[in-house]
């Protein structure tokens, strides 16, 4: 995907976070949209689901220690 | 963005030996023209073939490969064909190469060798996969290399619960990337499932939250497996959609054989139907023969009927001019023995004169004599009448006709139906029958199966209210305790929400934009002034909008062109890959005007546009014009021999 096209579903993306009121990192959402668009063609979920894990946890605890 | 800088082939199709297509670096338009059976379909075959490993006939069917190995190539003892297609990916150096080897006769075994090198470095098979699945995905490829001949296909868009509409409305969500939120909130629901195990079984451990804890497990495990069964169920979906679509396209293919069949069955039960005709005409001839004998008397009856009335009818007359002499008598004899007259009442002076009663002409004899004659004639008239009512020959010989004629419309059927079965000898009726006869039972196990996957959906959302509930009552009575797996588990849950939410948003900011990209480009392509643009509808099908507001609802067969010409500009546009437009015959039925707007339009439409045409189909000189600089080369493909085509640039 274009760079216009990943920043276009990032913006999307932390539009919809602040009419949820939720409060996830855009690092995060920024995090999980790269790692899908590297795998987008793979059909084997399983490096992206690792990936995505640990970005999760990396947030989650930087959310603890705040 | 991809481009393709150079194409090679070998002994592929019609082309013969080793030769080469250089479409160079620049942007813009390349012309490749020759006349049919050339070998431009085979082109695009080429690079299809090297893209994705697949090549299509016509009508989207998937061809064997080894069909593509040049026939005179072959037989003169060669076995190796292939392509190699050297392109750009974003600045790197990409090539990809196919070699294939047949095996012989009769089984034809082909061995496919494919490698691509990355920057001059040879990748290995998986690696080799993986690039090409990400260079162009076979699902999204029909963008990019496409049959203008099957531009109509994007009509079906526009059909509600179309099987075809529904997978074409797929890869166009693929090419705008929307698989990446969806392949985003799929997997954040997978990570979530972990954190949620891990979660749980942290809970078990601490005897304030083991109870919860337990119920949410036995929760959790219910919508697993739910969710197994959904799986089952879309994998049968997507199976049953996809051989129904098959189904479609092979009724759509075989329409001809449809047409001869339908003639074929109509032809057989007309013969019926006038074999029935000509029996019952044949059973009513029987029956009038039975008085065919009164037929030569016929006429002759009729003579004497008419004299025996005409006879009637004197005598009738005969009678009446008697009676009313006899009562004129009578009158006139009473006016004289009276002296007045018995109508007017006036005196009358006929003193001396004597009258009779009018009964002096009487013969007694004469009219005994008359009523005889009177009773043979109604005796004879009524015999005759009798005789006349029987049907004369009049009904046989129009029966008769009839027959003559159903024997000749049966000749003509026969001969028909001889025709039609040496047409259909060349036509696949069997594979046709079957697929008339598998349509149906199709058709209800994927009605039944959507249906269970709606149920299967609701359960789902059942268990995961509970699951959701069951987690408030684990966090209440975790307190301030949290677990770092529900801290993971809360923001992977939030995430998965925000991309939730972000699909619906992002397609419909995706749909705005195809809307206005394919209407700018719709009014560049179309004569037709009372057009104003497209509308869009949710499976990205386009409606021709007039300018006085109303939807063009009638439209021909150039119009449906121009709407799926616009479709796939504005998706090259919005793509989320961005790549090469090979078209292979983009004018269909359209008027020289049209073409001239199409012709003007290919710039536009993508940075690198191939345009595969045969030579009556564009006006050479015309496109020259039109394109001025962004005509980077033209190439004709010139006949050798039936076998072997070269490809010159001009």
């Amino acid at each position: 995907m274009s760079k216009s096209g990943q920043i276009d579903i990032l913006v999307i993306a932390c539009l919809e976070r602040d009419e949820l009121g939720l409060s996830v990192p855009n690092e995060l959402l920024a995090a999980v949209l790269r790692i899908e668009e590297a795998n987008v063609s793979i059909s084997n979920r399983s490096k992206a689901l690792q990936e995505i894990e640990a970005q999760v946890s990396k947030y989650a605890s930087e959310a603890g220690e705040d | 963005m991809l481009k393709i800088r150079e194409i090679g082939i070998f002994n592929f199709g019609p082309y013969r030996g080793k030769q080469q297509l250089i479409l160079g670096e620049k942007d813009g338009v390349t012309l490749v023209y020759g006349e049919n059976m050339r070998g431009k379909t085979t082109l695009l075959n080429a690079i299809r073939f090297a893209l994705i490993g697949k090549i299509l006939g016509r009508g989207e069917r998937t061809l064997e490969p080894y069909r593509l190995m040049n026939s005179s190539a072959y037989s003169e003892g060669e076995r190796e064909f292939g392509v190699a297609l050297l392109m750009e990916n974003d600045g790197e150096k990409i090539e990809v190469r196919r070699r294939c080897t047949v095996g012989e006769e009769p089984d034809r075994k082909l061995k496919i060798d494919t490698t691509a090198f990355v920057a001059d470095v040879p990748q290995s098979q998986a690696e080799t996969n993986d690039l090409l699945q990400q260079l162009m995905p076979e699902e999204i490829s029909r963008f990019f290399l496409f049959d203008g001949e099957l531009l109509q296909q994007y009509e079906e868009l526009l059909m509600e619960e179309s099987v075809a509409g529904e997978q074409i409305r797929e890869a166009i969500e693929q090419i705008l990337g929307i698989p990446v939120l969806l392949n985003a909130r799929q997997d954040l629901g997978e990570v979530i499932e972990r954190f949620s195990k891990a979660e749980t079984r942290e809970a078990k451990k601490n005897q304030a939250t083991e109870k919860h804890a337990k119920n949410l497990e036995a929760v959790v495990e219910r919508v697993k497996e739910l969710k197994k069964d959904r799986d089952k169920l879309k994998e049968q979906e997507q199976d049953l959609a996809d051989k129904k679509a098959a189904m479609d396209n092979a009724l759509k293919r075989s329409s001809k054989t449809q047409a001869h069949m339908a003639k074929l069955e109509q032809a057989e039960e007309r013969i019926v139907a006038i074999d029935a005709k000509c029996d019952a005409h044949k059973e009513e001839i029987r029956d009038l023969m039975k008085v065919g004998w009164l037929w030569p008397a016929m006429s002759k009856l009729r003579e004497m009927e008419s004299e025996i009335l005409v006879a009637m009818e004197t005598e009738a007359q005969k009678k009446a001019a008697a009676n009313r002499a006899r009562l004129i008598g009578e009158l006139a004899k009473e006016a004289v023995e009276v002296g007045k007259c018995p109508v007017c009442f006036q005196e009358c002076e006929c003193d001396g004169l004597s009258l009779g009663d009018g009964s002096e002409n009487e013969d007694p004899d004469s009219e005994a004599s008359d009523r005889q004659d009177e009773a043979n004639r109604i005796r004879q008239l009524s015999a005759i009448k009798r005789l006349l009512n029987h049907p004369d020959s009049g009904r046989a010989v129009t029966l008769m006709e009839e027959i003559m004629a159903i024997v000749a419309e049966r000749a003509g059927l026969k001969q028909d139906i001889k025709d039609i079965n040496l047409q259909l000898e060349s036509e696949d009726v069997e594979e046709l029958k079957q697929v008339q006869a598998n349509y149906g039972p199709t058709n209800s196990a994927l009605s039944e199966c959507r249906r269970a996957l709606k149920d299967n959906n609701r359960q789902i959302d059942e268990a995961q209210s509970s699951v959701n509930a069951l987690r408030k009552r684990l966090r209440r009575a975790s307190g301030s305790n949290q677990s770092e797996e529900m801290k993971r588990r809360e923001l992977a849950e939030a995430t998965r929400s925000i991309f939730e939410k972000s699909i619906g948003r992002f397609r419909d900011e995706l749909r705005d934009r195809i809307e206005a990209d394919a209407s700018a480009l719709f009014k560049k392509l179309t004569t037709e002034k009372q057009f104003s643009g497209l509308r869009i509808n949710a499976n990205y099908g386009l409606e021709i909008m007039r300018d006085d507001g109303g939807v063009q609802e009638l439209r021909s067969s150039g119009a449906e062109h121009i709407v799926a010409l616009s479709l796939v500009g504005a998706l090259q546009r919005n793509s989320s890959l961005t790549g090469p437009l090979f078209i292979d015959s983009p004018f269909g039925r359209l008027d020289a005007e049209h073409r001239k707007n199409v012709v003007k339009a290919l710039p536009g439409m993508a940075p690198q546009v191939v345009l595969l045409v045969y030579s009556d189909e564009l006006d050479l000189q015309m496109a020259r014009t039109e394109l001025g600089a962004s005509l980077l080369a033209m190439h004709r493909l010139e006949r050798r021999t039936a076998t072997h085509t070269q490809i010159d640039a001009n």
